[in-house]
C-alpha cells in the first residue's frame, strides 16, 4: 500500500462492496419476509471499515512511532500484512454477499434454509478466510525472519497471497452473477422451476 | 526443512514480477468479465422490475457497463502493476458505480416484483 492511490481505491472499494453486502443481507431478509434489524450489523461494518481504513491511512505513520528502530523488511511485513487483510476482507465480503442472494434465490423457489444452517455457512465464510489470512502472514514473518529472506522474495510470497485472494473473489462474483440469471429466470418465468 | 517452508521459499523464487503480472491479466479480464456479467444481470432484473411498475428501460447504465468491456482487453497492455492498478481503477469505478446506483434506486422496485412472482 505504497502509494496513496492505492489506499484510497482500497478503501473505496471496501466501502462499495460493504454497501453491496448490506444491500444483499437486507434484500434476502426482506424476500423471506422477515426484515432483520440492520443497526447493529451496519454498526459492526462501520467499525471494522473505520478501522480498517484508519490503518490504510495512518497506520504506516504509527508503526514507524512505535518502532523506530524498524528496518525496511519490518515496514514491508506491515504493508503486506495490511494489505493482505484487505483482500481478505473483499473475499469475505464477496462470499456472504453470495451466500444471501442463494437465499433470496431459495426463497423464491419455495425452499427455506434452516437458520442454523444459513449461520453455520456464514460463519465458515468469514472463520476460513481469515484464518487462512493469519496462518498465512505467521509463516511468511516466520520464513523471512528463520531464512533472512530481503523485501524481493518477501514480497513475491505477499503477491501470491493476493493472486490466491483473487481467484477466490472472482469465483464468488462468477457464482454471484450465475445465481442472479436464476433469480431473473424466476422473475421471467414463475411457474417454471430451476434446478 | 519443513515442506511448509520449501513452498513458502519456493514461491519466493519463482513468482517473479513477470509471473506476476501475467496471472494478474489474467485474474484482471476474469474478474472484468465477472463484474460486466454480475451488472448486466442486475440491469435485466431491474429492467423486468421496471417493465411490471410501468417505468422506461435503462439506457445510460447499459453504456457505461459495455463502455468498462471495451477497456477491459486494455488490461492486457499494461507493463506495470502500477499501470495495470490504474486502469483497474477504471474500469471498475464505472462497474462498481452501475453496481451501487441501481441498488440504491432500483431495490424496492426489485424486491416488489419478487415478491409478487412469489405470490402469483
Amino acid at each position: 500500500m505504497e502509494k496513496p492511490f492505492f489506499r484510497v481505491m482500497a478503501v473505496l472499494w471496501l466501502f462499495a462492496e460493504g454497501i453491496l453486502l448490506v444491500a444483499a443481507r437486507w434484500a434476502a431478509g426482506t424476500v423471506r419476509g422477515e426484515g432483520k434489524p440492520q443497526g447493529k450489523f451496519i454498526t459492526v461494518c462501520l467499525l471494522l471499515f473505520f478501522l480498517l481504513a484508519g490503518a490504510a491511512f495512518f497506520g504506516e505513520t504509527a508503526f514507524r512511532a512505535w518502532h523506530p528502530d524498524s528496518r525496511r523488511i519490518d515496514l514491508f511485513l506491515y504493508n503486506s500484512t495490511l494489505w493482505n487483510l484487505f483482500c481478505t476482507a473483499w473475499v469475505i465480503i464477496e462470499g456472504l454477499i453470495v451466500l444471501h442472494l442463494f437465499h433470496i434465490d431459495g426463497t423464491m423457489k419455495g425452499t427455506r434454509t434452516r437458520p442454523g444452517s444459513a449461520a453455520a455457512a456464514a460463519f465458515l465464510l468469514v472463520a476460513l478466510p481469515l484464518a487462512f489470512f493469519l496462518l498465512y502472514q505467521a509463516q511468511l514473518v516466520s520464513v523471512v525472519a528463520r531464512y533472512r529472506l530481503g523485501t524481493v522474495a518477501a514480497s513475491r510470497i505477499s503477491r501470491f497471497f493476493i493472486r490466491l485472494c483473487g481467484f477466490l473473489w472472482i469465483a464468488f462474483e462468477w457464482a454471484a452473477a450465475l445465481v442472479g440469471l436464476r433469480i431473473l429466470r424466476r422473475l421471467r418465468h414463475p411457474g417454471v422451476t430451476s434446478p | 526443512m519443513r515442506i511448509l517452508d520449501r513452498l513458502f521459499l519456493w514461491i519466493g523464487s519463482t513468482f517473479t514480477l513477470s509471473a506476476y503480472m501475467g496471472s494478474t491479466k489474467i485474474q484482471g479480464l476474469l474478474w472484468s468479465a465477472a463484474d460486466i456479467t454480475l451488472a448486466l444481470v442486475l440491469l435485466k432484473i431491474a429492467d423486468e422490475a421496471r417493465a411490471r411498475a410501468g417505468k422506461g428501460r435503462i439506457r445510460i447504465r447499459y453504456a457505461l457497463i459495455w463502455a468498462s468491456a471495451l477497456l477491459t482487453p486494455l488490461l492486457v497492455l499494461a507493463r506495470t502493476p502500477v499501470e495495470f492498478f490504474y486502469l483497474e481503477s477504471v474500469i471498475f469505478a464505472l462497474q462498481y458505480l452501475v453496481l451501487l446506483f441501481s441498488v440504491f434506486t432500483e431495490s424496492r422496485m426489485i424486491l416488489r416484483a419478487i415478491r409478487e412472482t412469489r405470490k402469483g
